[in-house]
């Protein structure tokens, strides 16, 4: 009887069974079709060829591998200093403590917000489960936004690889004050919404993977820093496969859409910044890379070129977009992209309208 | 799934990684390991994804189950719990990884086996076709030709290890630029030497220890325009690492050339129109003006070096060859007047003679040159000729052929050349041996050119 119920039901909704049929067979699925792609390799060896669309499927795949590993293993590290320091604010700070070190006045949240990531070297992937943990924990929304935007730029090991390419010249000075300029105006931007203080996910899962716990409870340290190494783990799996998801995403992209043709974008002040912005979010390269990757076109593109695609890369690439998801619904993430695009492009555009080329 | 059992693979995949990861650190290149998978560690990943994706499955509502019952679950509806997915999810990369079959763009992967290495026969080793070219070995005789590159015809030039096992070859990506090769002298799956992206990395050419490899490099801007001066840059082979000789962007480079002792590496400077010798002892060069765009060749015991110089202030212009002494640097004119007389070839004096590079023979006595008469047929001839200036042989008489890309065995006993018929805007370039002791030439390939020896 139950069997038949079950039966009939998904008979009424066949959308919902075709998608449900999908998803348990595309484990297997998916390594069916990547042995197969082995053998199919491995037959061409022996045979000496096979037809060319076969071929040309299999040389597809091995880019679209290159591709996803690089993206990946790039960003894992990161997400594992993330979810350590997450683990960490979650064991030993209370949500007390959290409110009473957070400014009171909005601008000063955004500001104090933006310099978060100076004491937090985790890159872009990094920040964003530590921004979740934090904003989970009592942080106001718009210090929140503010370090999630600022911290991939102003850390360390970002400020010193763009040094290192850069000298301490108007790109480097322009993309550490751009970063946190346009960090502090999305966050003031997006929280003058009522909505803003809805954007954070309430998802069930959410809640249960995220318990607030009180630090000051009186547990033995040991027993602290299992409890904040086992939730690391479980945020690790949890981010880490939405990192997967986005740089799966992003290497199809890659694989798929041919990058901007940066030289037919030609001289002016427009154009170029959208190549060079279109570019950052196909590459989702890691933001200490960005600065070794645009090096080579300095002498050749614009400074609000470079500066486009120094700012927007690090907070709004392809794996970012998915991960934010994690964080933020779905509409709230539409409307942060669409103030960091705006104000990016604004900021580079004007940079190029006042700065004469060359110059830097 | 229990708590329990979500841990337990959740450290399994974690271990997995971490040992990837430490195999990675260890070796030096993490990518390049998990490519180089060997059939049981696919069969091994295999077989635990498989149980893992059973895994992520099994909680599908029991028959009895309703769908309202599923999706009221605290792991969600059936084949959809999260924890699974997130376990599945987190393979994933690993399973990418392990399956996924290294190859290189716009190349069907070589059918031969690799053998192991030992004693091979002497071979000639050469690209073909010209319109796409791909790398061929082939025996003295002509007879017996091995394709061993097979990259759809995007192989630019090579060079052969000192030992003749390893060859490595510049091949265009699909970013238009040359990525460095390595591939063994039998065939097989050439390995990934050096990812150029954009840039070219071509010209490799073997220090005599077969340690390291100096190459020219252009470098090309993300605005895909032009490749940019070639220069000078050297890729440590057991390290994989690489970096230019010079950081004086006033210096170029391309073309280099090895001194038998591996001490000097001599290389065509195109900024300044000359051939620059690096010495890596002292760690400082000397310049020789040349405008030929040709680096030269050393003798065998490294004390010398011959280069070229295009003579431009003559009418008509010819190319001269020079010499220098490395420890006095004295440069003084090669092959003097007298030495092929007015009766042998027909000049009345040196002046008339437009010379190709010599290549030296093992003995460091004799040499083979091409040469023409500037006033006379516009094809090279090649010649042997003493370097002393005591006797000059012949070797090819063929004035509707051109000569050059000759070569001497290491024993100095044969050379292979190249020849193009000339007058003709279809004719292919020939690879042709000659046996000084035979004094008998073969054709050993048609539609080919860039002969080697495989020793």
């Amino acid at each position: 009887m139950g069997q038949r119920l079950f039966i009939s039901k998904n008979l009424l909704r066949p959308g919902a069974w075709i998608v449900r049929w999908l998803r348990n067979r595309l484990p297997v699925g998916v390594i069916i079709l990547l042995l197969l792609s082995a053998a199919l390799n491995y037959i061409e060896g022996a045979i000496g060829g096979l037809p060319v669309w076969i071929s040309a499927y299999l040389d597809a795949l091995a880019n679209f591998s290159t591709a996803f590993l690089s993206i990946f293993l790039e960003a894992a590290p990161f997400l594992l200093l993330g979810v350590l320091a997450s683990g960490i604010v979650e064991l030993f700070f209370t949500r007390e403590e959290i409110l009473r070190w957070s400014p009171r006045d909005p601008l000063l949240q955004a500001a104090a917000g933006s310099l978060i990531g100076l004491f937090f070297p985790a890159g872009e992937v990094g920040t964003i489960p530590l921004a979740r943990r934090l904003l989970l924990k009592g942080m106001p929304v718009t210090m929140g936004v503010s370090m999630l935007l600022a911290a991939p730029v102003l850390n360390l090991i970002v400020i010193a690889s763009t040094y290192a390419a850069f000298g301490p010249g108007f790109v480097f000075w322009g993309r550490l004050g751009l970063s946190a300029g346009i960090a502090v105006l999305t966050a003031l931007i997006f929280t003058s919404s009522k909505q803003a203080q809805a954007a954070l996910r309430q998802d069930k899962d959410v809640q249960e993977k995220s318990p607030s716990m009180p630090a000051a409870n009186g547990r033995a340290l040991t027993t602290r820093i299992k409890q904040a190494m086992l939730l690391a783990v479980d945020e690790f799996f949890e981010f880490g496969s939405y990192l997967v998801l986005g740089s799966l995403l992003a290497a199809l992209i890659h694989t798929v859409v041919p990058l901007p043709p940066l030289a037919a974008a030609g001289q002016g002040p427009v154009l170029p910044v959208a190549a060079w912005m279109a570019l950052s979010v196909l590459l989702s390269s890691s933001a200490s890379m960005d600065a070794f990757i645009a090096l080579p076109s300095a002498g050749s593109s614009s400074a609000g070129s470079i500066l486009a695609f120094l700012l927007l890369g690090p907070v709004l690439d392809i794996k970012n977009v998915v991960m934010y998801l994690r964080v933020f619904k779905p509409a709230a993430v539409l409307r942060l992209g669409l103030i960091v695009l705006l104000l990016t492009f604004i900021f580079s555009v004007l940079i190029n309208i006042i700065v004469p080329a060359g110059w830097f | 799934m229990t708590p329990r059992t979500y841990r337990t693979y959740q450290a399994l995949i974690l271990g997995a990684a971490g040992i990837f990861l430490l195999f990675g650190v260890m070796d030096g290149r993490f990518i390049e390991y998990i490519h180089q998978r060997s059939v049981m560690l696919v069969v091994l990943a295999a077989a635990g994804m498989l149980i893992l994706a059973q895994l992520v499955l099994r909680e599908r509502p029991a028959p009895e189950e309703s769908s309202e019952q599923a999706e009221s679950r605290p792991h969600g509806p059936a084949g959809g719990n999260r924890q699974g997915w997130m376990l599945w999810l987190m393979a994933l990369p690993l399973l990418i990884g392990v399956l996924t079959p290294e190859r290189h763009p716009g190349e069907t992967q070589s059918p031969l086996p690799v053998p192991e290495q030992g004693d091979h026969p002497v071979e000639v080793l050469y690209l073909s076709p010209t319109s796409a070219p791909e790398l061929w070995r082939v025996s003295l005789d002509g007879k017996s030709a091995v394709q061993l590159t097979f990259t759809g015809g995007k192989v630019f030039d090579y060079a052969v290890s000192p030992d003749g096992e390893r060859i490595i070859y510049a091949a265009q990506n699909d970013q238009l630029g040359f990525d460095l090769w390595e591939i063994s002298r039998q065939g097989g799956e050439p390995e990934l030497l050096l990812p150029c992206e954009a840039d070219w990395c071509i010209n490799p050419a073997y220090a005599p220890d077969g340690s390291r490899i100096a190459y020219s490099r252009r470098s090309v801007d993300l605005t895909g325009g032009e490749p940019g001066v070639p220069r000078l840059w050297l890729l440590d082979l057991p390290e994989k690492s690489t970096e230019p000789v010079y950081t004086d962007v006033a210096i170029g480079g391309f073309e280099p050339v090895w001194s038998p002792t591996g001490q000097h590496l001599a290389f065509v400077d195109g900024l300044a129109n000359g051939t620059r010798i690096y010495d890596f002892e002292t760690q400082t060069d000397f310049f020789l003006p040349s405008q030929t765009g040709i680096t030269g060749a050393w003798l065998p015991d490294g004390s010398r070096f011959l280069f070229t110089i295009f003579e431009s202030t003559e009418s008509p212009p010819y190319t001269a060859v020079y010499e220098v002494d490395l420890r006095s640097q004295e440069v003084r004119r090669m092959l003097p007047s007298g030495l092929l007389n007015a009766d042998t070839i027909g000049a009345a004096d040196e002046n008339n003679i437009d010379f190709s590079l010599p290549q030296v023979a093992a003995d460091g006595e004799w040499a083979v040159v091409a040469l023409r008469l500037v006033y006379g047929s516009p094809s090279k001839q090649l010649w042997l000729i003493r370097l002393d200036g005591s006797d000059y042989q012949l070797i090819t008489d063929e004035p509707q052929f051109t000569h050059s890309s000759y070569r001497w065995d290491s024993a100095g006993e044969k050379l292979v050349f190249q020849r193009l018929k000339l007058g003709s805007s279809s004719s292919l370039p020939q690879i042709l041996l000659w046996d000084q002791a035979q004094e008998d030439t073969v054709l050993l390939a048609e539609d080919a050119f860039l002969p080697h020896w495989a020793p």
